[in-house]
C-alpha cells in the first residue's frame, strides 16, 4: 500500500496510505490499534460509526489484510471479535510516521 | 468524526468508557453502609452477618450489573499488555492495601493504650483508603475515585472523632450512612444516564458484522 520512505525523508503526499487516511478508517485503526481486540458493538460505541458504515470498511480493511475478524460463541450468542494483523499495525505505524514527517515539515506561519 | 487523534487518549477513554456505568459507586456506597449498619445491627443485637451480606450484595450488583447491563450496551473488548500490566498493578496494591488493614486491625486490638486504640485504627484506615484510592485511580484512569477515598478517609476520621468527643452511639451510622447514600445516589444517576445514553443495541448489529 505504502511505499517506505528513507529514514528523515520527507514523504511525498503519494505515499500517505489513502486506505487508512480515510477519517472512519482512521478511526477504525487507531481505535484497533491501541487494544488487542474488540467486538463489533464496542467498535461502533467507540467511533460513532453506524453499524453500516463500520461493516463496510471493516470489510476493505479486512480485504487488504490490516484486521483480522474472529467469530466465536459466548454461550449460544455469536460473538464477532475484531483485531488488527501484523500488517495492519505495521502500516499504521508507517502511516503515523509519514503523517508526522509530512506535518512537521510545514512552515509554522 | 472531526476529534483529534490521541493514540493515548483513544486508549484511556475506551478503558474509562466502562465507568460510566455508576456500578463502582453502587458498590462503594453498599460497602460504606455495612460500616454504617455495624452500630445499628448491634443495637437491634442482628449479627454482623448482616452487613457482610450487604457488602457482598454490593460486590455481586457490580458484578452481575457489568455482566447483564454494561458489556451488552457497551460491547467487549481485550485491552493492551501495558493497560493489563497496569490492572495487575492496581490488583497488587488491593492485595497490600488489605494485608496493611489487618496488620493495622490486628496492632490496635492488641496495643494496651486505650486512647490510642481509640484513634490509631480510624487513622490507619483514613490513610490507607486515601492513599490505596489515589493510586488505584492513577493506574485505572478512574478519576472519581480521588474523591472517594477522601470521602471515605474523612467519613472514618469524623465519625470517629464525633464518637469520642461526644459518646454518641450512632455517630459512625450517621456519617457511614451519609457517605454511603452519596454514593448510590451518584452511581443510581450514572448508571440511569449510562442506560438512557447506551440503549441495548438492535439484533442485526452482530449480523452486519459480516
Amino acid at each position: 500500500m505504502t511505499q517506505k520512505s528513507p529514514d528523515g525523508a520527507i514523504p511525498e503526499t503519494g505515499q500517505i496510505n489513502k486506505l487508512i487516511h480515510e477519517p472512519a478508517r482512521l478511526n477504525i485503526m487507531a481505535c484497533l490499534f491501541v487494544i488487542e481486540s474488540a467486538d463489533f458493538l464496542f467498535l461502533t460505541r467507540q467511533t460513532g460509526l453506524t453499524d453500516g458504515n463500520l461493516s463496510s470498511h471493516m470489510a476493505k480493511l479486512e480485504d487488504v489484510g490490516y484486521i483480522q475478524i474472529k467469530k466465536d460463541f459466548v454461550g449460544k450468542k455469536p460473538r464477532t471479535m475484531l483485531s488488527l494483523t501484523e500488517q495492519g499495525r505495521t502500516e499504521f505505524q508507517l502511516y503515523r510516521a509519514n503523517i508526522a514527517k509530512l506535518l512537521g515539515a510545514l512552515p509554522d506561519d | 468524526m472531526s476529534q483529534t487523534i490521541n493514540l493515548k487518549e483513544i486508549e484511556r477513554k475506551a478503558f474509562t468508557s466502562y465507568f460510566q456505568d455508576g456500578f463502582w459507586e453502587l458498590m462503594l456506597g453498599l460497602v460504606l453502609l455495612q460500616i454504617a449498619g455495624g452500630r445499628v445491627l448491634e443495637y437491634f443485637g442482628l449479627s454482623d452477618y448482616w452487613g457482610a451480606g450487604i457488602a457482598f450484595l454490593g460486590v455481586l450488583l457490580m458484578v452481575v450489573g457489568k455482566k447483564t447491563i454494561t458489556v451488552p450496551r457497551m460491547g467487549r473488548v481485550n485491552f493492551g499488555p501495558a493497560r493489563k500490566r497496569r490492572l495487575m498493578k492496581v490488583t497488587l496494591i488491593l492485595s497490600i492495601s488489605v494485608a496493611f488493614s489487618l496488620i493495622g486491625y490486628l496492632i490496635t486490638i492488641s496495643s494496651s493504650n486505650i486512647e490510642m486504640d481509640r484513634l490509631t485504627f480510624p487513622i490507619l484506615f483514613a490513610v490507607n483508603a486515601i492513599v490505596v484510592f489515589a493510586i488505584m485511580a492513577y493506574f485505572m484512569d478512574f478519576d472519581r475515585l480521588y474523591f472517594y477515598g477522601v470521602l471515605i478517609g474523612i467519613s472514618m476520621l469524623v465519625g470517629k472523632i464525633w464518637y469520642i468527643s461526644t459518646g454518641y452511639y450512632f455517630a459512625m451510622s450517621i456519617v457511614f450512612g451519609t457517605s454511603s447514600l452519596s454514593l448510590i445516589v451518584i452511581g443510581s444517576v450514572l448508571l440511569y444516564r449510562f442506560i438512557s445514553a447506551y440503549p441495548l443495541p438492535a439484533a442485526q448489529s452482530e449480523e452486519m458484522a459480516r
